[in-house]
């Protein structure tokens, strides 16, 4: 009997039950902070494979003339590259431990209060929708952090590519003064995929 | 390349309206620098035999390279005295997958005045050659007003 062999069952759709009836928690109402403060190279990095030729991105007298504070961090990286947490540091144990080709980093620990999201085991997920309000600007110098992980919605289906379910996940962006940066909803789908 | 120096305005967009389409040619080598650089490393957004082992035909654009295209489509539309307010919800339907080129095009669909500021919604979307892969999903901006 593996994790995953909820999926085989014909009420399958009972495993996820538990996660249904956790509509509203807040898994993670503490946060963490990015790894790193927003950095020009980052942001420049960030533009390149996008083509973004945009000149507030790289030239801050540019940006100030239109009315912004410094140069502003490209809103597109508000849920994931701003608030990235790094996969390794010092005091983390070992980010490659192997050779196996496949391996990945383990997730980075979360903050202390973070509860488990009471889910069956699944062993793939992709996003599946994002809704993003920008409340202001996140700024070269700003290091922000992410907070919240309130379960919005959860609806259990078979896709083409296996079971599980859709769910929705709002969080919150700060800056370092505190200020709402954005508010984040996202989608994701984890299953178990067909063999 | 976009041109920064024309500023367009409120008052001069109407319902209908149609943004320049951004087309992104999907390579191994641009997702690669994209991982990099927005931080996403799944390995169903750089290596095909894991993408392919969890139902997807090839490695795929991840959702911020995505938001990135929608970004800079909104940015070429609004200039440097716009502001992006909102986005989405917009749903990832098809794989945007490494070998083709995703267009992202976008549609004004209503513009009004809210406690001073001039907003404009666009109905925006990504196509590849299997069909519209992303939205049709909103976003909502400021213009300056003439």
């Amino acid at each position: 009997m593996s994790d995953t062999d909820w999926a085989k069952a014909e009420d399958w759709e009972q495993a996820w039950q538990p996660l249904i009836d956790a509509i509203g928690t807040d898994f993670s109402p503490t946060g963490r902070s990015a790894i790193d403060e927003i950095e020009k190279g980052a942001i420049r990095k960030c533009v390149e494979p996008l083509e973004m030729d945009c000149p507030i991105f790289v030239d801050e007298a540019v940006a100030r003339e239109h009315g912004y504070a410094g140069i502003p961090a490209p809103t597109s990286g508000i849920s994931q590259t701003w608030i990235e947490t790094g996969i390794w540091t010092a005091d983390r144990d070992p980010a490659w431990p192997t050779n196996d080709r496949d391996a990945t980093p383990p997730r980075p620990p979360g903050p202390e209060d973070a509860i488990e999201v009471p889910a069956p085991p699944t062993t793939a997920a992709f996003a599946t929708d994002i809704e993003i309000e920008y409340h202001r600007d996140a700024y070269v110098g700003d290091r922000l952090t992410n907070s919240g992980n309130r379960l919005i919605s959860c609806l259990p289906k078979q896709t083409s590519v296996g079971r599980g379910a859709f769910q929705i996940f709002e969080s919150y962006v700060h800056n370092q003064d505190g200020d709402l940066i954005a508010t984040v909803r996202r989608g994701l789908y984890s299953y178990v995929p067909f063999e | 390349m976009a041109d920064w120096t024309r500023q367009r305005t409120w008052d001069e967009v109407n319902e209908g309206y149609e943004l320049d389409p951004v087309e992104i040619p999907i390579t191994v080598h641009r997702l690669v620098v994209e991982a990099g650089a927005n931080r996403d490393f799944a390995q169903i957004h750089h290596n095909t035999e894991v993408a392919q082992a969890q139902g997807a035909p090839e490695m795929y654009a991840n959702n911020v390279f995505i938001q990135g295209w929608w970004e800079r489509c909104t940015r070429e539309f609004i200039g440097l005295d716009g502001r992006i307010r909102k986005v989405g919800p917009f749903r990832m339907k098809i794989f945007n997958v490494v070998g083709e080129t995703s267009t992202t095009k976008g549609r004004v669909t209503r513009k009004w005045e809210d406690d001073g500021d001039h907003l404009v919604e666009i109905e925006m979307w990504t196509e590849t050659p299997k069909g519209v892969s992303v939205g049709p999903g909103p976003v909502v901006v400021s213009l300056p007003k003439a």
